[in-house]
């Protein structure tokens, strides 16, 4: 018996445990379950390229596009929501106008007061005799402000002073102002509300059309691999390895004059490696052609197929056990040149 | 309706600021011309809130005038008045003054043309203020913010209808402010 058979002979006969063979083979080590797994994942991976291209630019677009309509929206809340507090300031300074001529300080402070129950902060009043009214909430008790600038007759001003927006207006015959600060805490709540929305909309948009993708996709490979096994197969030549015969057409492998009994998967397996005598091929390559269709399958299940085909294998000779070889580190090969030789030397 | 949160805050100041218009508007149990001046301080200042609802910068804000103005047409004694924290008395609303200008009316000595002119004026100035406290009702029933506001440029058109001159207090921009600006305005009146 050569070394090549022997030293895989020896690892490769034990009879299998729970479905696994308990043998210690030369793939299998500390590194066997990362591997299978990256070989799944990569399998997976390549599998659904396609569908990994079209979920990246579809995601990308929808966040380009769900970034830029919020910017925009967010910024008309904001547009709208200065212009009716500047005109509300305006109101504000209209209606104080004629209270403050007829000496009414108390309506106009109470008028005031209710402004602040709203998302008024602070309301001062000046006029050319001196502030007149300054009511405050709570929270701008601490504000420091400033003496405004003077603005002209009929005008007003907007500024920003942070979470408040901050807005003179001048009374209409010129005499006095009212300042008015607006908290923001409504507009930048319905700006969050809009961000979610819009982030919610973008990312069930892209949940919808990847589930539609994914479905057509897998009925597309369906329909494809019905439509093969449908179509009559193209008649193959025989493969003949040595003493081995594969014949694609029947299923059936021989050796030598016995037949050898495989199921379907060991069949496929076998036609693999005797398509290519003496290649090695890898894990990946087998896995991809005996189980195309299950992500889950890893080095273990080759193993324990490669285990069973040595075994049919050496059912109707003993030698033909080692015609498989396990190439250490890479895969596994037919290797039909040491088994003929075996062979005719016994 | 407003929220709990309006609705409390709302209570907290409408007191102040219902009194404050009463106080201006004198007590309405004296003769006709205090009721007159009673029914014209309430208008003005619900004309003055309409003003402020309609370009409240949020729909809170414009609830909280629109009840406001409910509580000052309605008074006390309306379904829909919400009474301040704290305060049971009854306070009058411009529709009681209103009736009780027209019984003031109705026994007072007047030509038949000028009793006819002022028959037809506060049957008039009732059905705008009418008007007006439905419109301040939808309103509140609203939403958003641009359908109230909407409700309260109706509110503010039917106020300024029952007020029949362009008010003092008004500042919803129309066709006088624009004859205005162009010098075109021949009333004389000051705003």
């Amino acid at each position: 018996m050569g070394r090549t058979l022997g030293v895989n002979g020896s690892r490769t006969n034990l009879p299998p445990v729970n479905g696994r063979s308990k043998g210690v083979d030369p793939l299998a080590g500390s590194s066997d379950a990362p591997y299978s797994c990256d070989v799944s994942l990569h399998r997976w991976l390549s599998r659904n390229r396609t569908l990994l291209a079209l979920a990246t630019i579809l995601v990308a677009v929808t966040a380009l596009a769900a970034g830029l309509f919020t910017n925009a929206y967010v910024g008309l809340l904001h547009a709208a929501f200065a212009e009716r507090s500047l005109a509300y300031a305006q109101a504000f300074a209209t209606a104080s106008e004629p209270w403050i001529e007829q000496g009414e300080i108390d309506m106009l402070r109470s008028a005031a007061q209710l402004l602040l129950a709203g998302s008024a902060i602070y309301v001062r009043i000046e006029t050319d005799e001196g502030l007149r009214i300054d009511e405050r909430s709570p929270a701008a008790l601490a504000l420091d402000l400033e003496e405004a600038d003077p603005i002209t007759l009929g005008s007003s001003r907007i500024e920003s002073g942070g979470s408040h927006l901050d807005i003179v207006a001048a009374f209409p015959s010129g005499f006095g102002m009212a300042r008015i600060g607006i908290d923001r805490a409504a507009v930048n709540g319905q700006a969050i509300g809009a961000i979610a929305v819009a982030s919610g909309s973008a990312f069930g948009f892209d949940l919808l059309v990847l589930s539609i993708l994914a479905l057509g996709l897998s009925r597309r490979r369906r329909t494809s691999s019905w439509g093969t096994a449908a179509r009559p197969e193209e008649a193959r030549p025989t493969l003949v390895v040595g003493r081995l015969t594969v014949d694609p057409n029947r299923k059936t492998v021989r050796f030598g004059s016995h037949a050898v009994r495989l199921t379907p998967k060991q069949y496929v397996l076998l036609e693999l490696l005797a398509g290519a005598p003496g290649r090695v091929f890898s894990e990946r390559e087998i896995l991809e052609t005996a189980w195309p269709d299950s992500p889950y399958a890893d080095s273990k299940d080759i193993k324990q197929y490669v285990y069973l085909v040595r075994k049919r294998l050496a059912a109707v000779d003993a030698k033909a056990r080692n015609l498989i070889e396990t190439v250490p580190g890479f895969g596994y090969r037919l290797a039909v040149e040491s088994v003929d030789r075996e062979l005719t030397e016994s | 309706m407003p929220s709990r949160r309006t609705r409390r805050t709302f209570q907290l100041l409408v007191l102040a600021v219902t009194l404050a218009g009463l106080s201006q508007a004198v007590s309405a149990d004296g003769g006709i011309e205090d009721r007159l001046v009673a029914v014209s301080g309430r208008l003005r200042l619900a004309l003055s809130l309409s003003s402020f609802a309609v370009y409240a910068p949020s729909i809170a804000d414009l609830h909280l005038h629109a009840q406001q103005i409910v509580n000052l047409l309605e008074g006390s004694e309306g379904a829909h008045y919400v009474p301040p924290e704290g305060a049971d008395e009854i306070v009058r609303g411009l529709r009681s003054d209103l009736s009780a200008l027209v019984d003031s009316f109705e026994k007072a000595s007047f030509e038949q043309e000028t009793r006819t002119r002022i028959a037809t004026a506060t049957r008039n100035i009732t059905s705008y203020v009418e008007m007006a406290l439905e419109a301040a009702l939808r309103s509140l029933r609203q939403r958003r913010l641009e359908t109230a506001s909407e409700e309260m440029r109706r509110v503010y058109a039917f106020l300024a209808a029952a007020y029949e001159r362009p008010a003092g207090h008004s500042t919803v921009p129309g066709l006088w402010t624009i004859l205005r600006v162009y010098g075109l305005d021949t009333s004389g009146e000051e705003t």
